[in-house]
């Protein structure tokens, strides 16, 4: 398990390589002295998964590569309110999708504070209605759609 | 010198003042503020640029910049927590100052010292830029290949803790820069069928993904200390201005070592206060009494900091090789634009390089005059509890990205891409590198590719002037060197053991 941990830092970078390799596999990559489309994307994959090998090899030889632990509720809570923006921000307005990230957000640490976290999405969302949407014009409602 | 007066008639426009102050401010916030640093501010401003002319836009994006440097100063000083990484050593005499009573001093000397060394950048900046244009214009698609090269392999080793970390890390930006239509044959590349790849993917979803998001992720959760700075008021910093003189010395030894540090790919503000500090320490007479508090050991790094976050716009603008990705992010806003970087830069648009310079000039001014007299207001800033800036940062990125395109999709890119930067981050791989390989990735292979197409496919020709041979040599140094730094350094301490 150990040693698992030690060696997935570099498998990740190979595996990247991987799929950019298979992603190139239709490109034409010519000659050394023409190359084609796919001479870089092919050269840089296949350095990627070196790279990522002699890293795994490395980390699990040394064993004793210091690594962050990854912050699981952070990250989901995170990603949560990024998907909400993604998801809502063109269909149901500014004002509920940033109130409700911010909420989200919020549910990262404890102890969760209702009022505080509802007063600064409503603010948060007036200051970003003004700044894109007023000032800069982006095509984007405070409001669900239904409402107009 | 004409020219750079000229700058600023562009830099004093109301519209370029007024941006220039919005960076210069918010550069200062940010820097006041641990946990969040320039780059972030930087990415989560870019979209805004798109609304704005590119000058304009630029100036905005700089001010953010050495504004950072500023504020990362007051943090180190009143709350020994550096703002940003390149204050750090500020805390060391910074802050036994202020414990002294003599916090007043420790600002205004950080504050002064900050001016005189940006002040000393940009006339390095002034002095040194239209000679290397002028060096530089002679340059074909080999001595361009050539520099892109050294930029991208000095960005993807020197910054981080492994070479090879760095190597995998620019292979994965520049695989991720290549996503698009190729322009040589038409062909569109990982488009994976969403039209909106055609373009490339956008850099500031990259931007923000890997610097804005992971930096959320990491402190969003971090119990914030029961941080009190030390009370400070304007009064006392006017007092302490005839302490000054004693610093002058130090001003200059540190805006001389940040001055030439900072233009050097991937050295920068960091490596050049620490440095500026060293000397400053052993060149004194009284080296142990650095670290009890003295105003040199203030004043010789904030000078360096100052000075190479000035010069680092050297070869970004002269040459189009961004050292630090911050500086490949102000490169990308340019290119969003289509100002294509590079020596002709200077020339083709003379008042956007100029502007800037001057517009340098005038954002040290503001920040000297924000500084000083309100120095109150930053200090309470400090004590803004942190989990208020986290849910700002990321509305501000989630819809900010949005008006890239006005599309969800660069919503979703950031999410990707955040995912992803905080991931390699918990295993150890910088972000930097993969920025960097991902600005300078599609520019390689562009002039690798038109080389080879005026040879006719022959290598040499990539090694026929000698400016190029002389590049190419300097690149394999920035190469080896970390080999040949480690090797010595082992050898040194098997050496410590036996003895």
């Amino acid at each position: 398990m150990k040693t698992l941990k030690d060696a997935s830092g570099g498998l990740l970078i190979a595996l990247t390589g991987l799929v950019f390799l298979i992603g190139a596999r239709n490109f034409a990559v010519g000659d050394l002295r023409n190359i084609g489309p796919g001479f870089f994307p092919v050269a840089l994959s296949v350095l990627a998964i070196a790279a990522g090998l002699l890293i795994t090899t490395l980390d699990v030889i040394k064993k004793a590569h210091a690594q962050m632990s990854m912050d699981l509720r952070a990250l989901a809570c995170v990603a949560a309110a990024i998907i909400v923006y993604a998801a809502l921000l063109e269909r149901a307005g500014v004002l509920v999708t940033t109130v409700l990230a911010v909420f989200i957000l919020a549910l990262a640490r404890r102890p969760l504070r209702p009022l505080e976290t509802l007063l600064l999405g409503t603010g948060l969302s007036a200051f970003i209605w003004a700044a894109f949407v007023l000032g800069l014009g982006m095509p984007l409602s405070l409001f669900p759609d239904i409402l107009q | 010198m004409t020219d750079f007066i000229s700058g600023f008639a562009t830099a004093l426009h109301p519209l370029n003042l007024f941006y220039c102050l919005i960076g210069v401010v918010l550069g200062n916030i940010v820097g006041v503020l641990p946990g969040i640093g320039a780059i972030a501010a930087i990415s989560i401003l870019l979209p805004v640029t798109f609304y704005l002319e590119p000058t304009t836009a630029v100036i905005m994006l700089a001010g953010v910049y050495y504004g950072a440097e500023y504020g990362g100063s007051i943090s180190s000083i009143l709350l020994n927590l550096p703002g940003t990484a390149s204050n750090a050593i500020t805390t060391l005499d910074g802050y036994p100052l202020a414990r002294r009573g003599e916090a007043g001093t420790a600002l205004l000397t950080a504050q002064i010292s900050s001016f005189a060394g940006g002040t000393l950048g940009i006339v390095a900046m002034v002095v040194f830029s239209p000679l290397i244009v002028a060096f530089s214009l002679s340059f074909g698609p080999a001595e361009y290949f050539a520099t892109l090269l050294l930029g991208l392999v000095a960005g993807s080793t020197a910054v981080g803790n492994s070479p090879l970390r760095g190597v995998a890390m620019v292979c994965i930006g520049m695989l991720l820069g290549s996503i698009g239509l190729d322009l040589n044959s038409g062909i569109a590349r990982y488009d994976t069928g969403f039209p909106n790849l055609l373009d490339g993917l956008s850099i500031v979803a990259v931007a923000m993904g890997l610097f804005g998001i992971p930096e959320v992720v990491a402190n969003i959760r971090a119990a914030q200390r029961d941080e009190k700075p030390i009370p400070i008021s304007a009064g006392a910093m006017f007092a302490a201005f005839r302490k000054l003189r004693s610093i002058v010395p130090s001003v200059l030894r540190g805006a001389g070592i940040g001055g030439f540090l900072g233009p050097l790919p991937g050295a920068g503000p960091t490596i050049a206060s620490f440095l500026a500090y060293s000397v400053e320490r052993s060149t004194s007479r009284n080296p142990q009494e650095f670290g009890t508090g003295r105003i040199n050991g203030v004043a010789a790094p904030e000078a360096a900091n100052n000075a190479a976050a000035q010069t680092a716009f050297i070869p970004t603008m002269t040459l189009g090789i961004p050292g630090t990705p911050t500086m490949a992010i102000i490169l990308g806003a340019l290119m969003i634009h289509g100002i294509a970087p590079g020596p002709q830069l200077v020339g083709e648009h003379p008042d956007l390089f100029w502007g800037l310079v001057a517009s340098f000039w005038v954002g040290n001014v503001f920040l000297l005059l924000l500084n000083v007299p309100l120095i109150g207001v930053w200090a309470r800033l400090v004590s803004v509890p942190r989990r208020f800036f986290f849910p700002v940062i990321v509305a501000l990125v989630c819809t900010g990205v949005y008006g890239v395109s006005n599309s969800v999709f660069d919503i979703w890119a950031v999410l990707l891409m955040g995912v992803a930067g905080y991931v390699f981050r918990c295993f150890g791989f910088s972000p930097a590198p993969l920025l960097i390989g991902f600005v300078l990735g599609p520019m390689i292979e562009q002039y690798l590719r038109r080389a080879l197409m005026i040879s006719n496919g022959d290598y040499a020709y990539l090694f026929s002037s000698g400016t190029s041979i002389a590049i190419h040599c300097l690149t394999l140094f920035v190469l080896l060197w970390p080999i040949v730094r480690s090797y010595r350094s082992k050898a040194r301490m098997r050496a410590e053991e036996t003895s």
